[in-house]
């Protein structure tokens, strides 16, 4: 009986393809790099063909190593950024390239939304309270019906990156409720025809949902062809990347476990069971999956403020990525140089607005407290101590929200690998942070999906058991964390009183 | 060779050295203004705790005025007979006690960069009344005050005080050495505040009686352009010079730099762009505010707004080597100049940063906010910012603070007629635009002027009676100076938002600043 799991997650940059075994062991993995194009302000774009590429070559490579045959894999998980919105004609093909995640053209949708359908319906048809803004399906399917009549009249539906790889490799149209939010109710996957006709968007553009982990078809010749995959081996529905990682480190397991997937940006929350005071933050409902729920946030630049500051402000010479371990090194050791607390320089993360907790796409970061003593250890200690605060505080409203206090932090993603910020998120939290032992928890999360597909483990909760493991634990050192919490608290008060300076500027900062 | 002796012996050459923080610098002028030659000489500046600044009388000031003196003589060839008077100038006030031998005490305690008397500028608000000793004195006590200072030294080392004979500034100390005469000049005295009462332009007898008990301690007071003695024998022989050759009573750097430049009548003012950005407004009236510093100018009739930011260089300099040492590096290696790489990478950023304000406030702030809690602010970041956006927004950063300046002077119903631009920072033709067109006035500079030196030989000539007033440097001895223009329209526009927005900026965040600057001080010493 075939015993791995193969998963594939569509990210923002790149395509990663990875083999899992019942244990949650790596096997083999691959990736493949794309772009994203911006065309106009506030604009950022995707061809999905590009995805497709990237994701049957890193499949190839994968098979190629001549580690995993390709009767092993009893099943194929998906993942991927969200909310993209990939226009899909009848005969499976873009209509357009896709309008990703991060793309904010639609300022004007957003508003007219706030204005006439507001708040309280949106959350009526949609299941959930979602923030309305230009990032967020609903406005930008408007800003298309508005745009681009023609590209809806030849859109048979509108997909997640994922569904267009997951259709690519059965044929099958098909999306989950998570993914598809803002289009379907997450409740119960279907929407009102109301909420379509409000948004000038035709029935049929609507997809099908399917529960994560059910099977949604199988590889056609055409894909076994093009990826070196069995004909016939089931793939699951999927999920996105947030949801994934949070599968991946064991949350979903029981109430009362904080997350931290890093990242370009932070994915932060904890694990419980169904909240009725968001504090907003996204709640997952676990009961539609017979688990724990959760309760998350998405910061808007972790990762991303960090490697802002080595590109233009430090002289680390480096061709590599962020997680390339000599430059991490180099940063560690750097900002090791300054104490806990940078001697009172504070940075505020918001290099891209803000997304958890305070939903702000105008905030924008600052360095504070500066004398002519800091020197730049200071400054990259500053930035990484912001990164953590941040963390804190979506943290600390998810706890808030949830009526929970996290007894343990589950880390993952390439930034934990950076033992000086590791223990930093430790020391200001305060909390226990265990990392992984698996940090691509996207593609781990789909693979556990499979898992259960492919009936391999009988449902999540069986599959968290055997497949995510504890690599270490990093415990809070308490005359940190007093300084930290010190710090934390001027944190707090600084994008208040930065807002309140700009208020009635029309030049805002 | 008749007609080259009878030439040469009608030529009159005057000699203007001032004394720096880091640097002392002298040049000999002839009596038409054209520069013979200069000269210079690095020093240290002593930081013996945090919060102290010494330097040596002898082995820095006195030192340093010898060694300019004789290098000018020689490499001129000038006969010191023809050296018709001398000037000087130096930082200050300071504060450095001499025995009955003349001789110093201990190290000189500077002006505002030494902040040790804080106990004592409390014990002097107590038993004199702030409201006082700004009526009284012009000025509210800060570390600028020399008063605190020589409370300081009364309580700490009393053995040394009951030793004491005079208390000088360092200017003090140079006429001193030269002539044996003890003096002060009225621009400098009122530093010396709570001592100096501004209206009566004497010494107030009931302050010094609670600071030092006897008033007899303090130099006497003399006008920068008066002659306050001759050079002695003694003196002759250690720098050069012929015994009885002139010595006005000198001023402070700050003023000499003003005069060099013809900041010299009511209406005129002069911006420092140095290490810190300094300001002198010569009136007409004595102003008094609690913003900013008040002084007697350098003639009789004019007065002086003064203002001083805590950084202005120094934040350039700390972010070279702060946030591009590969440049400084590179620098070294033969490569190009580092501020030129910075001022470059500026330069392509537009007017506002693309949305950056700094508040420069890298060493808490002076005037007019006069909060040393205060700290630095880089805001509104986005991904996009890089390193030139950076230096330009902290350039902008410290132009906001110079319109500060000149709002609160405008507050006080003091509108400069001209602008005159001064010190190393006004290389940067772009850090000289961004000052204009943020603060909207003209400004003009003199290129190739040497500053302080120029202006303390300018007193000497003015001591000799060649002069019969300060302005006259304008006249005789300037050329036309350049200008710089601000910019109309849009980016006037556009910089008063930003300078509205820095404003705000402080008001908003000073309490979050006071709290991060008592956090860090407490890191630091815990560490």
């Amino acid at each position: 009986m075939p015993q791995l799991f193969l998963g594939i997650d569509i990210g923002t940059s790149s395509c990663k393809v990875a083999v899992y075994d019942t244990k949650g062991n790596l096997v083999v993995q691959a990736s493949r790099p794309y772009g994203v194009h911006r065309p106009g302000p506030y604009m950022a774009e995707q061809d999905p063909e590009d995805w497709w590429e990237a994701a049957s070559q890193s499949i190839r490579e994968v098979l190629a190593r001549g580690v995993v045959h390709p009767a092993d894999i009893a099943g194929i998980g998906l993942s991927g950024q969200t909310p993209t919105q990939v226009f899909v004609d009848s005969t499976g093909k873009a209509v357009r390239p896709a309008i990703i995640w991060e793309d904010s053209r639609a300022q004007s949708e957003a508003e007219w939304i706030r204005q006439n359908i507001g708040t309280e319906k949106m959350k009526a048809f949609l299941g959930m309270y979602l923030p309305i803004e230009p990032t967020w399906p609903p406005a930008r399917l408007l800003w298309v019906a508005r745009h681009e009549p023609t590209t809806l009249e030849r859109t048979r539906t509108v997909l997640q990156p994922k569904d267009f790889v997951g259709l690519r490799l059965t044929g099958v149209r098909f999306s989950d409720a998570w993914s598809s939010k803002g289009l379907v109710s997450v409740a119960d996957g279907r929407i009102s025809s109301d909420y379509l006709r409000l948004l000038c968007l035709p029935d049929h553009i609507v997809p099908d949902t399917y529960r994560p982990f059910e099977v949604v078809g199988s590889v056609r010749p055409e894909a076994a062809e093009a990826t070196g995959l069995r004909e016939g081996t089931p793939v699951v529905a999927g999920w996105s990347d947030a949801l994934c990682g949070v599968l991946a480190s064991g949350c979903f397991a029981r109430p009362g476990i904080g997350f931290n997937v890093t990242g370009t940006s932070e994915i932060v929350g904890i694990s419980c069971g169904d909240v009725s005071d968001t504090a907003g933050l996204v709640p997952v409902p676990g009961h539609l999956l017979g688990t724990a729920g959760a309760l998350y946030g998405p910061t808007q630049s972790g990762g991303a403020s960090l490697a802002w500051f080595k590109e233009g402000f430090m002289s680390i010479q480096s061709s590599g990525e962020l997680e390339d371990t000599d430059v991490f090194r180099l940063i560690e050791k750097e900002a090791a140089m300054a104490p806990a607390g940078s001697c009172g320089l504070i940075f505020l993360p918001y290099l891209q607005g803000e997304r958890a907790p305070i939903w702000d796409p105008d905030a924008k970061g600052a360095f504070v407290g500066i004398t002519r003593s800091h020197r730049a250890a200071h400054f990259i200690r500053a930035v990484m101590e912001g990164v953590a605060y941040s963390v804190r505080h979506v943290l600390e409203t998810a706890e808030h929200g949830s009526g929970l206090k996290a007894q343990e932090i589950r880390i993952s993603g390439g930034a934990s690998r950076n033992a000086l910020w590791t223990q930093m998120r430790a020391d200001v939290t305060g909390c226990p942070v265990r990392r992984l032992k698996v940090l691509e928890t996207s593609t781990l999360g789909a693979a556990m999906l499979a898992s259960v597909g492919a009936r391999v483990y009988s449902n999540l909760q069986e599959a968290t058991e055997n497949m995510v493991h504890v690599e270490e634990s990093i415990e809070p050192s308490d005359r940190m964390h007093e300084v930290y919490d010190q710090m934390f608290q001027v944190y707090k008060r600084l994008y208040p009183a930065l807002k309140q300076a700009e208020t009635g500027r029309p030049y805002s900062l | 060779m008749g007609m080259y002796t009878k030439n040469t012996s009608e030529r009159r050459y005057f000699l203007g050295i001032d004394i720096g923080t880091y640097e002392s610098k002298g040049v000999l002028v002839k009596d038409d203004g054209q520069i013979l030659a200069s000269a210079a000489r690095p020093h240290g500046l002593e930081l013996p705790r945090p919060g102290w600044a010494e330097h040596d009388a002898d082995g820095v000031w006195w030192s340093d005025f010898k060694s300019i003196t004789r290098e000018l003589l020689d490499r001129t060839g000038i006969q010191p007979e023809m050296v018709q008077a001398v000037g000087c100038s130096a930082i200050g006030a300071d504060m450095l006690p001499v025995d009955n031998q003349g001789k110093p005490l201990r190290k000189a305690i500077l002006y505002g960069i030494d902040t040790r008397a804080v106990k004592e500028i409390s014990e002097l608000n107590q038993a004199l009344g702030p409201e006082n000793i700004l009526r009284l004195s012009g000025n509210t006590l800060s570390a600028q005050a020399i008063g605190p200072k020589i409370l300081w030294y009364r309580r700490h080392e009393p053995e040394l005080f009951d030793k004491t004979a005079r208390i000088m500034t360092a200017t003090s100390y140079l006429v001193y050495r030269l002539t044996g005469r003890v003096v002060i000049d009225f621009y400098t005295a009122p530093s010396y505040a709570p001592l100096f009462d501004i209206n009566a332009l004497r010494w107030d007898k009931e302050a010094c009686a609670y600071v030092l008990g006897d008033v007899g301690l303090l130099p006497e007071l003399a006008w920068p352009g008066e002659v306050a003695g001759t050079v002695t024998g003694a003196a002759a022989q250690e720098c050069g010079l012929v015994p009885g050759t002139p010595v006005v009573a000198g001023t402070c750097d700050a003023a000499a730099e003003a005069i060099a430049v013809g900041v010299t009548e009511p209406g005129d003012m002069m911006i420092m762009y140095g290490t810190t950005m300094f300001f002198i407004h010569v009136t007409s009236q004595l102003t008094v505010s609690k913003e900013l510093w008040s002084s007697v100018y350098c003639e009789p009739g004019m007065y002086a707004v003064a203002g001083g930011m805590a950084t202005a260089g120094a934040i350039t300099r700390w972010f070279r080597d702060t946030l591009a040492p590969e440049l400084v590096a590179s620098e070294h290696s033969g490569g190009e100049n580092a501020y030129a790489r910075l001022t470059a990478e500026a330069t392509a950023s537009p007017p506002g940063s693309r949305g950056l304000v700094v508040l420069p406030y890298f060493s808490g702030e002076r005037t007019p906010i006069n909060d040393p809690a205060a700290r630095g602010i880089i805001a509104g970041l986005t991904l996009s910012h890089n390193r030139g956006d950076l230096f330009r927004a902290i350039l902008e950063g410290t132009a906001y603070g110079v319109r500060h300046h000149l709002m609160t002077m405008a507050g006080l119903g003091m509108t400069p007629g001209r602008l005159v631009a001064v010190g190393g920072g006004t290389k940067s033709p772009l850090w000289l635009k961004i000052v204009s067109d943020v603060a909207g006035f003209k400004q003009e500079l003199y290129p190739g002027n040497p500053g302080a030196s120029y202006g303390d030989a300018f007193l000497a000539a003015l001591g000799t009676g060649m002069f019969s007033k300060l302005s006259e440097i304008k006249k005789r001895w300037l050329g036309e100076p350049e200008v710089v223009l601000p910019e109309d329209g849009a980016t006037r526009a556009y910089y008063d938002e930003f300078y509205a927005l820095y404003r705000e900026l402080y008001t908003k965040t000073k309490d979050i600043a006071h709290r991060l600057a008592a956090l860090g001080e407490s890191y630091e010493a815990g560490s």
